[in-house]
Parts: structure tokens; sequence; C-alpha cells
């Protein structure tokens, strides 16, 4: 498979499916939309990873999933966050807050260097 | 830890939901697809575009299946199956190893399965009759007559039927006229035969194949004369073709045959082959008396305890209805047992006993295995702590010891099962005269399951022993990676359980000998008791039934049949005696006549001028018996005579007794001469005129039984004895049948066997055991022994540079050796000492096998502590040989 430029980063995916989840419970067609339209069409899920994710997540307990049918009358399976789940997602989100900034202030701190 | 259970639940469940899932992914994507699909119409692409592009966009459907399917997989069973793998290269690496391991367990486990399918077959396994859960025997004591067995009557059989409240069928047969001469078509054949009543085969629920079975109509006297037959005996007889309406002529009497038995059915162990009805009388039928076998079904969810109430309400009412018996003074109470118990009898007892012992050499089996487990993982510690090292945690390790072990177990539990299907043919061949053929023995589910679950057991055992060794000094690993490969530093921990399993396998192993002693001492003693014969190997016996019928009609004249049927018997054995070699010859009337037979008659015996007041008359077996009968088993004459024919014919009131009996009434062999004795307290009263040696009726281990011996009297079948250097030829039998013939060609020798035969058979069960235990303890004395050699050797391996040095310091070679036979004695010592304590305690178990041994006796267990003690000096002194042949120079070079 060739590297797309919306590719999710390694480690990433997990989290952020759990945030498309923080609202709402939702099937895994309204995950990807919701991470498409969040992101400005710029991360685009490989479909290759989401449900293989989704199967993971539901087996450690993060979310559940249940059988519902859609406005269109149509079944499908929905996601939703479990009581673990939110607290994870709480958790990977001060993680990430914390990562992000650091990886900025090493870059930005480069280039000032680069500069001097 | 919670969380890694946890998690394997998760697995599981999905495991069981995993075509419902299954089912949902597909679903899923196809949701996922047609959203996409109906987003692009929106978007204004035409429809077949549309589904394109989203299948463009979801990027290959089966992959991403596949992998959300990964994440529902048993990933558990994968890791298993990878560790086992690599458990099974490790071993193949070590072929040694590997091979001495297995071979132990596949011993051990081995034997356990085919002792336990025995066990399972015979003990375990319900008789093969339907609803046996309900079949009882219906058997009475009589404690006031010493009776602890009383057999049913027509009495108990009539009474029972008419008055019980919990027995839904009531049954009645005996095998008093088997075998029976059938003539008519063909030579003239003995065959065995059973009388019933019309319920017992349904009682046992072998309705007919063809044909029906016997009906009420069939037990009146005076019906016309049926007979159902043996499947075999279709076979063999009308060669499979439609027996109805064709007609046996059985014992002179012809009868119509209306049934054939299915396939399946056996009477227990008895191979009949012909029932016909028994037709019980009711008039002057007396209770309590003995005359035949009774067998029941219970109604549905009685007890036993009910049944038994049940009898005893009846009994007063039988006791009035059939006049004649004395109840009080017999004591007489309800005895019943479970047909099951019946069969099996005490069997039940040697087999656990047997299975015990077997269980006994799968510890040591088991003891041997960890402790080589053990070795092996001592010196794989260095290879461990690198794996430690490198970042496996002791869960790791364990892991890898463990997987090595299960392999282990694994090709143990089935190379013991190969060793069960090889031994089992054995085993039965040694029990082959004791245990009920009724009970199919085989290597079924069960046991298999049960192979599984001991292999799965032992493996747990012998793993688990070096799993904790690992797991307890894993802080130590580093010191020995520091030390690896240069000394044999090796744990204290390690010393102690090997020491501690060789001490264990040495006391089971002495257990398990002291029993093999026992049982040998049992043997020895059975083969001194005075039989009350000679040379039972000489004697040939064999049964011949003179049907009253076939007495021919012409020769009736003037003479009771009945008179004719004794001298037929005597021109027979006059013939028999003139056969060539032929020592000397008699009989015995009827078929239960014969020492050790397991068969016999018992009668109230009365001394004439002591009366009732005395006590209730004693049972004393009863014996009618030819001139030259004793002569011919060579019983030696105590006092007085034998019997000559004019005793016989016309019988004259004359008897023998037996030198317990004379002794017991009278004080001595010579005092009992000219005394009488009836069986009543009014007579007819009978002349002792000579008394003989006592012979064993019922087994050597059980005493010989006071018996008054009777003159020959007129029955049908009689059991012949002959004496002669030439038995066991075939020319010989020959020579008797034709000496049978010239008499009367219509008859036919059944029961042929010698003496020695019911000789040997009356100590089969002694002998099973004692070659069954013989065998576990040569095995446990080997693998014991085993245990013992590899230790020393090992702990010779690893003290090499200690002995290096000691050589090389001047230690004579012998003094080395004898420094490690010492070692190995003092752990045997303890062995022996905890073995002696727990043989005390575990060979009482096996008193009832004994007899004229106590389960104590001092000199059985001290000869075999001391014959384990020489033994494994012997093995240790063998295996310190390594030791002292050392090389001090190469040892300390090779630091």
């Amino acid at each position: 498979m060739t590297r797309e430029k919306g590719e999710v980063l390694q480690g990433t995916l997990d989290m952020l499916v759990l945030r498309a989840l923080q609202l709402e419970p939702m099937h895994g067609w309204g995950i990807t939309e919701r991470i498409e339209q969040w992101s400005e069409s710029v991360l685009q899920l490989g479909q290759g990873t989401l449900y293989p994710a989704l199967y993971r997540l539901e087996r450690q307990g993060l979310i559940g999933s249940e059988w519902r049918v859609t406005e269109n009358n149509r079944r499908a399976r929905y996601y939703s966050l479990t009581t673990k789940g939110r607290r994870h997602l709480n958790e990977e989100l001060v993680q990430w807050r914390r990562m992000s900034r650091a990886i900025n202030l090493v870059l930005e701190a480069t280039l000032d260097g680069g500069r001097a | 830890m919670m969380r890694r259970v946890r998690e394997g639940w998760r697995r599981l469940r999905s495991l069981r939901r995993r075509k419902e899932l299954e089912i949902g992914l597909d679903e899923e994507i196809r949701f996922h697809i047609d959203s996409q699909t109906e987003k692009n119409l929106r978007a204004g692409m035409a429809p077949d575009e549309a589904r394109r592009q989203a299948l463009i966009k979801f990027g290959g459907v089966e992959p991403a299946k596949e992998r959300a399917r990964d994440q529902f997989r048993w990933a558990f069973v994968e890791d298993f199956l990878r560790d086992l793998r690599y458990g099974g290269r490790a071993l193949r690496r070590a072929p040694g190893f590997t091979t001495v391991a297995t071979l132990t367990l596949a011993l051990g486990i081995g034997a356990t399965t085919a002792m336990f399918s025995v066990v399972n077959g015979v003990l375990l396994r319900p008789l093969p009759y339907p609803e046996q859960d309900r079949l009882i025997e219906l058997v009475h004591e009589a404690p006031g007559l010493g009776i602890a067995r009383l057999l049913a009557s027509p009495a108990v059989y009539f009474g029972y039927r008419d008055h019980s409240q919990t027995f839904e069928a009531v049954g009645l047969w005996d095998w008093d006229s088997s075998p029976v001469t059938v003539t008519g078509s063909g030579e003239p054949e003995a065959v065995r035969s059973l009388e019933v009543t019309h319920e017992v085969l349904t009682i046992l629920g072998a309705d007919p194949l063809v044909g029906r079975g016997f009906r009420e109509a069939d037990d009146l006297p005076g019906s016309v004369p049926t007979a159902i037959i043996s499947y075999g005996y279709w076979q063999r007889h009308f060669g499979g073709a439609d027996p109805l309406g064709e007609t046996l002529v059985v014992d002179g009497i012809p009868r119509q045959v209306i049934g054939v038995l299915p396939q399946w059915f056996r009477f227990f162990d008895y191979p009949a082959e012909i029932f016909y009805p028994r037709q019980p009388v009711r008039s002057g039928a007396v209770f309590p008396s003995g005359d035949g076998r009774g067998i029941a079904r219970l109604k549905e969810g009685v007890t036993l305890g009910e049944a038994n109430a049940d009898i005893a309400r009846m009994i007063p009412i039988l006791s009035e209805e059939f006049p004649g018996g004395n109840v009080k003074e017999w004591r007489l109470a309800p005895k019943l047992r479970w047909l099951k118990d019946t069969v099996v009898g005490d069997l039940r007892d040697t087999l656990w006993l047997l299975m015990g012992t077997i269980g006994l050499l799968l510890l040591i089996a088991c003891a041997n295995v960890a402790n080589l487990v053990l070795v092996r993982t001592e010196t794989r510690r260095p290879e461990l702590a690198i794996r430690a090292a490198l970042g496996a945690g002791w869960g790791g390790i364990a892991r890898v010891v463990f997987a090595e072990s299960a392999v282990l177990g694994l090709a143990g539990g089935f190379a013991g099962l190969s060793v069960a299907y090889v031994s089992l043919p054995l085993l039965l061949s040694l029990g082959a005269a004791d245990l009920p053929h009724v009970m199919t023995v085989r290597i079924d589910p069960t046991v298999m399951l049960v192979t599984l679950g001991i292999s799965v057991l032992v493996t747990l055992m012998f793993a688990l022993i070096p799993v904790f060794h690992v797991a307890l000094p894993k802080l130590q690993l580093a010191g020995v990676l520091r030390g690896a490969g240069r000394s044999g530093t090796e744990g204290r921990e390690s010393h102690r359980a090997r020491h501690l399993l060789v001490v264990f396998q040495v006391a089971l192993a002495l257990v398990l000998l002291s029993g093999s002693g026992l049982m040998m001492r049992t043997f020895q003693t059975l083969r001194q008791v005075d039989p009350g014969f000679r040379d039972p190997g000489n004697i040939q016996t064999f049964q011949l039934t003179i049907p009253t019928a076939a007495v021919p009609a012409s020769e009736r004249a003037g003479v009771p049949v009945p008179d004719r049927t004794v001298r037929m018997q005597h021109e027979i054995l006059d013939r028999l005696a003139a056969v060539a070699a032929v020592e000397s010859a008699g009989f015995s009337s009827s078929n239960d006549g014969l020492p050790l037979d397991g068969d016999g008659k018992s009668r109230s015996i009365f001394v004439e001028g002591r009366t009732r007041a005395d006590g209730p008359a004693a049972l004393k077996e009863v014996q009618f018996v030819s001139p030259h009968f004793f002569e011919t088993l060579r019983t030696p004459l105590m006092a007085g005579r034998t019997f000559a024919w004019n005793d016989v014919d016309p019988a004259r009131p004359v008897v023998l007794v037996s030198e317990n009996l004379a002794r017991a009434e009278w004080g001595s062999a010579g005092a009992a001469l000219g005394k009488r004795i009836g069986p009543r307290e009014t007579g007819p009263w009978s002349e002792v005129v000579g008394v003989v040696k006592d012979v064993h009726h019922n087994g050597l281990s059980q005493p010989a039984p006071e018996t008054v011996i009777f003159p020959a009297r007129p029955d049908d079948t009689a059991s012949f004895v002959i004496r002669s250097e030439r038995v066991g030829t075939s020319s010989f039998l020959e020579d008797l049948r034709r000496a049978v013939w010239s008499v009367n060609p219509n008859l036919s020798l059944a029961s042929v066997q010698t003496l020695g035969d019911l000789y040997q058979r009356s100590m089969a069960r002694t002998s099973m055991t004692l070659q069954l235990l013989a065998i576990t303890g040569a095995m446990a004395l080997l693998l014991g022994l085993i245990g013992i050699y590899g230790v020393v050797s090992y702990s010779v391996s690893q003290r090499r540079r200690e002995i290096g040095i000691r050589l090389a310091l001047g230690a004579a070679p012998g003094e080395v050796r004898r420094m490690f036979v010492r070692h190995a004695l003092a752990l045997v010592g303890i062995g022996v000492a905890i073995g002696l304590a727990a043989a005390v305690g575990l060979t009482r178990l096996m008193e009832s096998q004994l007899f004229g041994v106590s389960p104590l006796d001092p000199l059985t267990h001290l000869a075999v502590a001391l014959a384990l003690l020489a033994a494994a000096g012997l093995a240790s002194y063998l295996s310190a040989h390594g030791a002292s042949a050392l090389d001090p120079v190469e040892v300390l070079k090779g630091v």
C-alpha cells in the first residue's frame, strides 16, 4: 500500500477513535466521517486499520458496541465509550498534549538555534 | 495477574462468539461501503462510479476483515503451541534424557491405564443387562446354623412372588442337572444347561432374538417340554437355520425349541447353552431351605434397605405358608445383594489393592522423571540465566521449562497408551481364571479420558517441581551467569529436592516390595497346605450324565430305574479302571462332588444320642462316593475302612467321616468307628465305618469342612476321577471315551479337566495378585535403583573438581568411592525407614489377600529392607565407580 499524505501516525489511531466517540455513540462509517471532517479532510483513516482497531479496543474493554437502526432504517453497529475508555482517553489526551508541546518546543528551539 | 485472567476470559468469550462476530463484521463493512457510495452519489457521481470509488477508498475488504479477525483469535493457543514446538526442539537436542524420561512415564502411565481399564471394566461399569441397578440376588443369612449365605428355594420363589411389595419380578434358577446330554441328531453332546423359571430371562432383559420367551404356562408341571437356546448353540447346532419347532432330545426328554437368545446375552459367567423351565413345585416346599438361586428386579426407586425390610415382613408369612422349617432356630434374616456385587464378589478388594499398588508405581516413575528434569534444569541454568539477562521474566523462563515437561508428558501419555494396549492382554491372561467374563474389559473412551487426566496430573507433578525450583532462586541467576561454564555451583534447594525425591522413591519401592514379599509368603503357605489328596496333576476328572431315559426300556423291567443308573456308573468305572496304565478310578455322585470345585452340598447331621437341646445340628458337608474314590485321590485313611461295592449297591447304612469331624464329635479318629449319625434326631442312622483325612473343598485358604461321606447314590450326573501316569495325553482321553462308549454310546464327557487344574484354579486369585505385585515391585525396584544411580552419578559429575583435588592430595580411589556410597546409603536408609513405617500402615489394607502370614510379618519386612539396601548399595557403588576412575591431572587441567 502506498503511503498516503493523511495516514494517521502510528499509535494515535486509538486515541482518535476514542476522541471521535467522546460525544456520542457512532458506527464505523460515522467515525471515519467525523475524523475526516474534524481534521478538515487531512486525516483519512485507512479502512484496513479502522475495524481491526475497533475490535481491539472492544476487546480491551475501552469501547462497547451494540446493533442499532440508523435514520435510514439500516442495521449498523454503534460503538460507544465505556467508563474505562473515557478515563483512558483523558489520560491519553494529557499525555499527548505534554508530548506535542514538548515536540513543538524542540522543533522551535532547533530553528532558533539554526538562526543563531 | 487479574488483568491477564480477564483478558483470557474475554478471548475465550470471543472464541465462543466468533461466528456471530464474523457475520457482524461482514454486515458492518457492507454498511460502511454503502454509506460511502451514497455520499458519492450525493456528490453527483454515477452509481457504478460511486460504488467503485467507495471500494477504492476502503482499500481492500478482505485484508481489512482478516486484520479485524486477528483481534478475536485465540492467541493463547498459538502461544502455547509455539512453546510446545520450542520444547520439542529442545528435547530433540537431548535424546538420552528424552528417551529415559519418556520410557519411564510410558511405563507408569501404561501400567496405570491397563490396570484402570480392568477396574473400570469389572468394578465401575454396570452389568450388561438393562436397568441392572435394580437387579438383586435373593440371599438370606442363618447365623443360627452358621450360614452366611443361604440361597433361595421354591418356597422363597413362590412366597416372595405372591407377597412382596418391593419386587417387580422374582425368578428361580439352578444348574443342578448341567451338563445335559443332547441326543437325537448325530453324536451325543454334553451341553451346559440352566433351569429357569419363566421370569429369569425377562428379569435379565434377554428378549429372544427369534421366537418367544418362557411363559407362566411353561412352568406348570405337565406342560409341553420346551427349551430356549443360546445364539452360539443355534449357530453351531442348527447352522443358523430356523430352529423354531425343532426338537432337541435333552436328557432323554424331547424338548421343543421355542426361542433363541440374542448374541450379547451371557448368563453371568456361566456358559449355558440350553435353558429350560425349572417348574418348581409349590406343595411340599419348605421354608427356610436352600435349593436354587433367586434373582429379582426391584420396583423403581426401591432401595436395598426397603427390600430387606419387605423380606423381614414376609418371613413369618412364608414360615406359616411353607411349614417344616425353623426360622427361629436358624435365626433367618434377609441379606439381599445387588447382582453386581454377587458377580464381582470379593474381587473388589483385590482389584483396588492392585490399582493402588500401580498408582504407587506411577508415583515412583513420576519422582524419577522429576529428578531427571531437575538435573536437566540445573545443567541449563547458564542458558536460563542468559535468557533472564536478556529480559525474559521468570514467568517466561518457567514457561520454557514447563513447555518442555508438557511435551514429555504428552509423549509419555501416548507411549503409555501403547504400553497399555500391549500389556492389557497379558494382564487379562493373568487374571483369566478369576475375572468375571460377563464384564468386558477394554480401553474405552472413559479409560482414555482418565489416561489423559493422569498424564496431565503427572506432568503437573514433575513439571512444577523444577518450575518452582527456577522461580525460588531466581535472584541467584546472576551468580550462575558469572560462574557459567566454570564450576558447577548449584543451589542447595536443588540438592535437597533431588534427595527428597530419592528418599520418596525408595520409601514407595519398599512398600511395594513388602507387598510382593507378603504375597510370596502367602503363596508359599498355600502350597504347603495339605489339600487332602496327592499328585492332582495325575488325576483326570470329567462329568458324565446318564439321562434316566437313556436306560433302555427293556432293562427297566423289575429294576427301579435309579438303581440302574448306579449300576451303569459301576460298569463304566470298571471299564475305565481297565484302561491301560490306569492305577485306580472312582466317582462321586452329582456334578459338585470334587474337591476344590467351589461347589458342594451341606446338610444338618445329627449324632445318635444327642438331642436338639444340645443346640441346633450344625451343617456338615456331604458327599456321595463310589469305592476307590479316596484311594484314587490318595487321601489317607485314618481309621477303619472305605466303601466296598456291597455298601453301595444295594445301599447300606454306612458312612465315612472326615478326621476333623471325628475329632470334634468323639475326640479321635478311632473313637468314631461304630458310632451312628443321621439326617434327623430320630435317625435313620448310619454307622461310621471309616475316617479319612480332611479334604479341602472350598479353596486352600478356607479350612477343610467337616464332611460326612455316604455311599454313591442314584444321580444322573457323576464326577469321575481316574489316576494314571498318562493323564494329559490325548490318546488317554480317547481311551477313556471309548471305555465309556463301550457301555453306552449315547454318553458324552463334560468338564474334562485334571484335579491339578482345579488345584491351580483355587489358587488363581493368589497367584494373579502375586504375579502382578511381583511385576510392580520389580519395576519399582528398577526405577528406584535408576534414581539412586542417577543421583550418585550426577553428584560425581558435579564434584569432579573436588574429587580431583582429593585424589591429587593423596586420597585413595576406594575412599572417594566409599564417600559417595556412604552418602547414597544414608539417603536410602532414610527412605527405607520411612518406607517401613508406611508399609506397616499400608500392608494392613491387603490383609484379606493374605493367608498364613501377618501383614506385619517382621521377617518379610526386614528381608525386603535389607535386600533394598543391598541393591541400592550396589547401584551407588557402580555409579561411584566413575569418581574413583577420574584422572586428577585431567580434571584439574580442565578447570
